[in-house]
């Protein structure tokens, strides 16, 4: 089931486990096999320091973007005991809502790319073997 | 000097031919008989090829080794499709067991009812899955290790052990798939328009590259072709690498 952005796909995955009625804390060590290796390992990290001193340095998602830091403080306020369901819901709608505008920028930025590499590269290959060897004659041609 | 250079190139395109088919032998892609066929088929083509009269050493090399590329690229193309094929026939099937149990069928008798109507191959991987969800067995040898299959599989023992939950965790399924597809095609719209200049600017420039080799032949401009080849090569390789660059930032 690849194909989703990695918080999107924590964020389905831990609103599924919670309408099951799973525990946040038992839910996220199942399905931490499942999360993108990148992103796995802060969920790691915020499993192991939860575990270790019953709370989470905020500090440890400041590189991440801004999706990824808000669920993971989110899940630390699951793990503390809040209810958090209605907030996830919020929350993945507003991933899928970032998804979609970058595919659409990507959309947009994609003809330009394709023709930088046609127009650099490609073309001239073309060029190169359209007229190189007339030209070449052309020359021979002169000297003789 | 030429004939040398054809013998050497005939005697290591049989070796090569003849590794890559019993590679796909041993990965029981293919059986022991049809591998004896296709490697006979590959020795006529190359005796018709040399029995041509008035071809041209650089025509025999490309004629030669297409077949030994298309079947080394055979297996991975087959396998793309019929994964592509079996993501395609799950939302349908998934959404058949859920008709059923919505009617009052079982699990298991939903999940075999639904899978009549999958294409052969499909069915084949459903019957696997079914086999190692009755009898618990390892689905992995039997379906090369699918990741798709797995999770499925892992999905659909957690629900039958939860077994008055099926139901719910079904729905939830299809609308986890229903999300991932729809996200997917909108990459996927993008993407094929970039793809399908590539390819058809890659057949233009294959075209052009065979008129002048025709024309001007490959010692005389050995040199221009060559860096064009590789200023060609160069930018597919960047486009296919744009097309494939995608990745998600959120």
């Amino acid at each position: 089931m690849e194909g989703l952005a990695p918080p999107l796909h924590l964020c389905i995955e831990v609103r599924m486990m919670m309408e099951r009625g799973e525990s946040i804390n038992s839910g996220l060590r199942k399905i931490i096999p499942e999360i993108e290796i990148n992103f796995r390992q802060h969920v790691i990290k915020l499993l192991f320091e939860f575990d270790q001193y019953g709370k989470v340095n905020h500090k440890n998602f400041a590189s991440l973007t801004m999706y990824r830091r808000e669920l993971l403080n989110l899940l630390v306020h699951g793990l503390c005991g809040e209810p958090i369901l209605p907030r996830i819901i919020g929350l993945e709608h507003e991933i899928k809502t970032a998804c979609l505008d970058e595919i659409q920028t990507y959309v947009n930025d994609l003809p330009l790319r394709g023709l930088l590499t046609m127009l650099l590269i490609q073309f001239p290959a073309f060029l190169l073997l359209l007229f190189g060897p007339l030209i070449n004659e052309l020359t021979r041609s002169f000297m003789q | 000097m030429e004939r040398v250079f054809v013998f050497f190139e005939i005697m290591f395109g049989i070796c090569i031919f003849i590794r890559i088919s019993d590679d796909l032998r041993m990965k029981k892609l293919i059986s022991e008989y049809m591998m004896t066929k296709i490697v006979a088929i590959f020795y006529l083509w190359l005796f018709v090829l040399a029995a041509l009269p008035k071809i041209s050493t650089i025509y025999f090399s490309i004629l030669a080794w297409i077949p030994a590329v298309m079947l080394y690229i055979s297996p991975s193309l087959l396998k793309y499709l019929r994964k592509q094929q079996f993501r395609r026939e799950f939302a349908e099937f998934l959404n058949q067991i859920i008709l059923k149990m919505q009617t009052g069928e079982a699990f298991r008798s939903s999940l075999q009812t639904a899978s009549l109507n999958l294409s052969e191959f499909s069915r084949y991987k459903f019957e696997k899955m079914r086999e190692s969800l009755c009898f618990g067995s390892n689905v992995a040898q039997n379906t090369q290790n699918d990741p798709d299959v797995e999770y499925l599989l892992q999905y659909f023992r957690q629900a039958e052990a939860d077994s008055h939950r099926i139901l719910p965790r079904l729905l939830q399924l299809r609308e986890k798939i229903k999300v991932t597809e729809s996200l997917q095609k909108k990459i996927n719209q993008a993407l094929r328009q970039h793809r399908a200049q590539m390819w058809v600017l890659t057949v233009l420039y294959l075209a052009l590259l065979f008129v002048v080799l025709h024309k001007y032949g490959w010692h005389a401009q050995s040199r221009l072709i060559m860096i064009s080849i590789l200023l060609y090569i160069l930018g597919l390789y960047l486009s296919l690498r744009i097309s494939r660059g995608f990745k998600w930032k959120v």
